[in-house]
């Protein structure tokens, strides 16, 4: 049964997804908040305006009354101390009516009645001079005939109407206001309520599914880990068993390399060439499988070698096999070209060894070249240092490569060029240990090189 | 959140530079944001010398006697900045239209014994109408004291002979045909000007807000120094006043009244002509002093003023307002 792409959807994307979809919502939500907010706070500003109105009409009115009652107390005394009480009211009034005017400039219809107000105050101002003016003059009996017109409550009627008005159109505004703030409360209640819902459902949901995710991760880790144990006791029963066989194979070996020995010794002699020929047969195959066994037992204890790292001077290594290659194949026509090759974080004698069998496999391959070169280079390749091994020797078909690095894996026959088909095979598990890789490129009849990457040391290269 | 109460007077002309303040709002872009301006119109300087006393405000914009008596009484109280200085703002003198024709202002004050006259007692207006008596030795059969509204009344209805009171009042009575004005300040070589008095509370605990206020107190002066604003100005008082023609306005501030062809001359900092000018205020303020003559410099701090003048490169005073022709609309009104 195919697995449908939601399936296929790795759990950190899942995650991600369902993050991004609640960060969306909470930034859609926190949009709608704010916008609501702001409109609440506006429409409260407009409600706090609009009592600050209210406030200056009952000011205004306030003032009026004080500068009435100031003047009726100077009217009766006759001090001048009243007419400075009477002048602070109006001052007052003057301070009200001029924040009325700031305070309506939005307001066209109250401007027109402010605009009104203005020749209703200054007659009305014009009443309390001559009042005064009155008292001043013609003594208190006159002022008391004057007051007794009632001049002033006809000239402050006008004013208390349009105050009145102006009042009764802030009060309505001031209704409609609330209304507006207690119908936008309710919808930032709602909508808050059902952003909790939302998100609490969506939490909710997302809590469930992710300790669902993390309890199947932790059941697939959990027999990831069961295998791998399985898998550690298996390649420990492999290496005990090769490593049993190898070791266990030497005995027989042995034994049978001590009596052909004894036999070319003592009965040599009576053999005949063919008797000789074939002993030297079983002698020569009795080595090889001597070495075979050693090798592997040698890739065996790879597998269980504790690693020791240090800075592995590359170069010095390389010179070292080179020279070892050089002397054994005691061709005078060799070249060993060695170039800049950095340091190296790894274990030292593994590494020597990585470096002998490269070499000499090299050397071993380009030895029917009439001028036979090895070259040795390194260069950067990323985190890594990448080092390789070149010849001009007869090379091999790139086909076959994947077969290189096995185990008694051979490209070439026993009798063209002699050797074990395990020397790659360790060179390859030493490389994999260290983190590195190892590569091969060729073509029959122009060389081969081998490339092998190592984790750079620190501080070098 | 800060908060700045400024007490001014809109029917005062050398206090002008509040009108402008508020009606353009140069604070706003010196006080530190969000600070609250609340502005108290005061009728007559006596009026915000009282709110004073009582902490209701942090400045007032007085007149040259209600600034020194605001410095006699209220406890801690500072001449911060002077505003504009003339000889005929708070010094004139008016008689009734049909008042005879005067030789000189001598003769007009002369023509004064005996009959009514009218000032607002405590004003610069009156401390004029003092000097004037007592230069000339009159002594009228009554002196009412009314406030300017009500002088304009007691003009109207010709029931006193002659009254001594600041602009634009007096432009207006003029403007009116209410009175004639037969002596200013320039007659006598009296000078009069307006000073800005903040409280001890103020310049002690908010410096910061008193030199930002300083600030666009300045951009104030410098913009009614500027003739080619007249009409806006003109514009903003009538805005914030009651009952006054806009063409008497304009004759109060740009009208030929004086001995110059300036009719205001905006100080700012305190040159040694606005100090004079204190310092006689104080002379002449009614309340004792003891051992002699105050010290004008007790009541000055000009340190705010001097650091905003370095600060525009500028010097005291900073700009007049000269002397311009009404504009033809006002003209075509009549009063």
């Amino acid at each position: 049964m195919s697995e449908s792409p939601r399936n296929r959807l790795s759990t950190e994307a899942k995650v991600s997804t369902a993050l991004a979809v609640a960060l969306a919502v909470l930034l859609v939500s926190a949009v709608g908040v704010w916008h609501m907010a702001g409109k609440l706070t506006t429409t409260t500003d407009w409600i706090v305006h609009t009592h600050r109105v209210l406030e200056t009409i009952a000011g205004i009115e306030a003032a009026i009354g004080q500068a009435e009652a100031t003047q009726r107390a100077y009217l009766l005394a006759g001090d001048d101390a009243w007419l400075l009480q009477q002048e602070t009211a109006l001052s007052r009034l003057e301070t009200h009516f001029q924040n009325l005017l700031e305070l309506t400039a939005d307001n066209p219809n109250q401007q027109a009645r402010l605009t009104a107000l203005e020749p209703a105050l200054v007659t009305w101002r014009q009443v309390l001079n001559e009042n005064q003016l009155v008292r001043q003059l013609d003594g208190e009996e006159a002022a008391r005939e004057r007051v007794g017109r009632n001049l002033l409550a006809q000239s402050s009627a006008a004013i208390a109407r349009l105050l009145a008005a102006m009042r009764n159109e802030e009060r309505a505004l001031l209704e409609m206001r609330r209304m507006s703030e207690a119908t936008l409360g309710r919808r930032a209640l709602v909508w808050l309520a059902l952003l909790g819902a939302v998100s609490f459902i969506y939490l909710g949901m997302l809590f469930f599914h992710i300790r669902r995710e993390m309890r199947e991760r932790r059941r697939v880790s959990e027999e990831l880990a069961r295998q791998t144990t399985r898998l550690e006791m298996t390649n420990r029963e492999l290496e005990s068993f090769s490593y049993s066989v190898s070791h266990d194979l030497r005995a027989p070996l042995r034994a049978v390399e001590g009596f052909t020995r004894m036999l070319e010794e003592d009965y040599g002699p009576t053999l005949d060439d063919e008797g000789r020929r074939l002993l030297r047969v079983v002698q020569d195959n009795a080595r090889r499988m001597g070495r075979l066994i050693d090798d592997l037992l040698s890739f065996s204890r790879l597998g269980r070698q504790p690693l020791t790292f240090a800075t592995v001077d590359m170069r010095v290594l390389a010179a070292q096999a080179a020279a070892e290659a050089g002397t054994a194949a005691a061709n005078p026509s060799l070249t060993i070209d060695i170039g800049e090759l950095p340091p190296a974080r790894g274990d030292p004698a593994l590494i020597a060894q990585v470096w002998a069998n490269l070499i000499h496999n090299a050397v071993k391959y380009s030895a029917r070249s009439p001028a036979p070169i090895v070259r040795i280079t390194a260069r950067r390749d990323g985190a890594d240092n990448l080092y390789s091994v070149s010849d001009n020797g007869v090379g091999f078909d790139m086909r076959y490569a994947g077969k290189l690095f096995g185990v008694f894996q051979r490209l070439h026959g026993q009798d063209e060029f002699p050797g074990t088909g395990v020397g790659l095979a360790i060179v390859q598990r030493i490389i994999t240990r260290h983190g590195g890789r190892i590569w091969a490129e060729a073509e029959p009849g122009h060389g081969a090189t081998f490339h092998f990457t190592l984790p750079r040391s620190e501080g070098y290269g | 959140m800060a908060r700045l109460i400024v007490g001014y007077q809109p029917y005062y002309t050398e206090a002008w530079s509040a009108v402008v303040l508020r009606g353009r709002r140069f604070y706003d872009a010196h006080l530190p944001a969000g600070t609250r301006v609340e502005f108290v119109v005061g009728l007559k300087g006596a009026i915000l010398v009282e709110a004073l006393a009582r902490g209701e405000l942090d400045l007032a914009y007085l007149g040259d006697a209600p600034a020194a008596m605001a410095l006699r009484t209220v406890e801690g109280a500072r001449a911060v900045a002077v505003l504009a200085m003339s000889d005929s703002q708070c010094n004139n003198m008016l008689v009734r239209p049909d008042a005879p024709a005067f030789a000189d202002a001598g003769a007009a004050a002369r023509w004064l014994a005996g009959r009514r006259v009218a000032s607002s007692f405590g004003t610069c207006g009156d401390r004029f109408m003092r000097t004037v008596l007592a230069r000339w030795q009159v002594a009228p059969a009554t002196i009412l004291n009314q406030d300017k509204d009500a002088i304009v009344t007691s003009m109207r209805l010709g029931r006193v002979d002659a009254a001594f009171l600041s602009e634009p009042t007096a432009s207006r009575l003029v403007y009116e045909g209410l009175a004639r004005r037969v002596a200013t300040g320039a007659d006598l070589g009296e000078v009069d000007g307006g000073f800005l008095i903040a409280t001890a509370d103020l310049v002690a605990r908010r410096p910061h807000l008193l030199e930002a206020w300083l600030a666009a107190e300045l951009d104030a002066q410098r913009y009614l120094a500027d003739g080619a604003h007249a009409r806006d100005v003109i514009g903003m008082v009538e805005r914030q006043t009651l009952g006054f023609p806009a063409p008497a306005l304009w004759q109060a501030l740009y009208g030929a009244a004086g001995a110059t062809g300036e009719r205001l001359v905006w100080q700012f900092g305190f040159t040694d002509r606005a100090r004079d000018l204190l310092a006689r205020a104080l002379e002449r303020a009614p309340v004792p002093t003891a051992g002699g003559p105050p010290d004008v410099a007790a009541w000055i701090d000009a340190r705010f003023v001097n650091r905003v003048l370095v600060a525009r490169g500028l010097t005291a005073p900073v700009g007049a307002t000269a002397v311009q022709a009404p504009p033809a609309v006002f003209e075509a009104e009549g009063p």
